[in-house]
């Protein structure tokens, strides 16, 4: 079934047809809260929760827009929320580093030491940056449905892209 | 090379825990919870209408105190009307701000005022623009305080709230819907309506009681003012002009971090401050 075929029917009350959105656009959740979190508890629990806020919050989808921006910036708020009391309970948390993979030998993309630095580098951003880099890059989102999920002009997301790219040069002492 | 390839290239290379299948558990929560005010057809017109219904007072002329300077609860006035009589305190009153009300027709549903909630949770109030989490900050010019996540021996969740709003007063409203122990107020589907802003601001608003203010202390020795519901609210225009308002329920009010914060809800009075202690 087509995704707007599901969603008006999740809109008429049919919570099965919302579970088979769920299922399509969960990874893509649970990754984005994993990047803001850094903790697989904490994703999963802003995933569930920003699936079940979207789900009351349906009635306020317009039917002509895209729905996965439209669910990305609810559990977005979600992920960052549990930053938030997270930084509550402990004074300062450092964030935990993402786990990098080797890079498959015939890629020409960074090697792993490379690929930790520059995450590295990407996670000392100041956090509007470092959504902005994630969503553009880290999940590859347009720049219309990063601006989307982060509730910002798309003229927004490129400054900030740009900028950020600054200064990851700028912090990787322009190696590059 | 350039940096949005390499940019690009880290999305292949980032190990991801195994994504959980959640879609069992939301649909579980989904089906539990009542089913949201506006898909009960026929609560629809009637909820619209009873939201909308503005109680607007004129400014009551004689005999008021102003105990909220006093009390130090910034960027509020309160004032006490004598001990109600037989007559709600709801009747359209002083020439001095006169109010305009829709025809006296029983079945129309009233305009939306400007600024108002067009649909869904907190319909018909005016709440002005609504916006994210992410830039309630850059709206209002200050940093909003928001409840913690759980409240111990809770069953209902606060946190993020499911609409945020920011209106020409300066006021950002934050609204909750009513879950599992946070029962639903007067206005359908809310369980929970916060506000905030700046404690040095006056007259953001003005919360007029018939004199049942109780002086609370909240965790920190912080004083807190209490005044169960149903009271009037009213909402001064950016140029002071007390514009809106209506029956507000019940209603604590405090400062915290140089802001003042408004919480009103249908719960009892020690709730109200197990939550309030828990804004950060």
């Amino acid at each position: 079934m087509a995704e707007q075929d599901l969603i008006g029917r999740a809109k008429a009350g049919d919570t099965a047809a919302y579970a088979a959105l769920v299922r399509s656009h969960q990874a893509v959740a649970f990754r984005a809260a994993f990047l803001i979190t850094r903790s697989a508890q904490d994703a999963e629990e802003a995933t569930q929760d920003g699936f079940v806020k979207a789900w009351k919050a349906l009635d306020r989808f317009r039917d002509d827009a895209p729905f996965r921006p439209w669910l990305m910036r609810i559990v977005t708020n979600e992920a960052l929320n549990r930053v938030r009391s997270r930084k509550r309970r402990r004074a300062r948390e450092l964030s935990v580093p993402l786990d990098v993979t080797a890079p498959a030998a015939e890629s020409q993309a960074l090697s792993r030491a490379e690929a930790e630095t520059l995450l590295a580098a990407v996670d000392r951003l100041p956090d509007k940056y470092r959504l902005t880099v994630s969503y553009l890059y880290l999940l590859g989102f347009s720049e219309a449905e990063t601006a989307d999920a982060l509730g910002v002009a798309v003229g927004t997301v490129k400054s900030r892209a740009a900028r950020a790219r600054a200064m990851l040069g700028d912090d990787l002492g322009k190696q590059r | 090379m350039n940096w949005a390839e390499a940019l690009h290239s880290l999305r292949e290379s980032i190990n991801y825990p195994p994504e959980p299948d959640v879609s069992g558990e939301v649909l579980a929560r989904i089906t539990a919870a009542p089913v949201p005010w506006w898909r009960r057809p026929v609560v629809q017109l009637a909820a619209v209408t009873a939201a909308i219904v503005v109680l607007v007072v004129g400014l009551v002329p004689a005999a008021r105190e102003e105990v909220a300077s006093w009390l130090g609860i910034g960027g509020v006035t309160i004032e006490t009307l004598p001990p109600p009589t037989a007559a709600p305190v709801t009747a359209p009153t002083s020439s001095s701000a006169p109010v305009s009300t829709a025809p006296p027709s029983t079945t129309a549903v009233p305009p939306l005022l400007p600024g108002a909630v067009e649909s869904g949770l907190g319909e018909g109030l005016r709440l002005g623009q609504e916006i994210v989490s992410l830039t309630v900050e850059g709206a209002v010019g200050f940093r909003p305080l928001y409840p913690a996540l759980e409240v111990p021996g809770r069953d209902y969740r606060l946190g993020q709230p499911d609409r945020e709003f920011v209106d020409k007063g300066g006021r950002a409203w934050m609204l909750y819907g009513s879950q599992r122990g946070l029962p639903e107020m007067q206005l359908p589907g809310l369980g929970m309506i916060v506000t905030q802003f700046e404690a040095d601001s006056s007259g953001i608003l003005k919360q007029i009681s018939a004199g049942d203010i109780e002086f609370i202390e909240l965790g920190d020795g912080v004083l807190g003012l209490w005044l169960p519901g149903p009271h009037q609210l009213v909402l001064p225009d950016a140029d002071g002009s007390a514009v809106d308002g209506r029956s507000a329920g019940n209603t604590l009010l405090w400062e915290q971090g140089g802001l003042t914060l408004r919480l009103e809800s249908a719960l009892s009075r020690d709730q109200a401050i197990a939550i309030a202690e828990t804004f950060r």
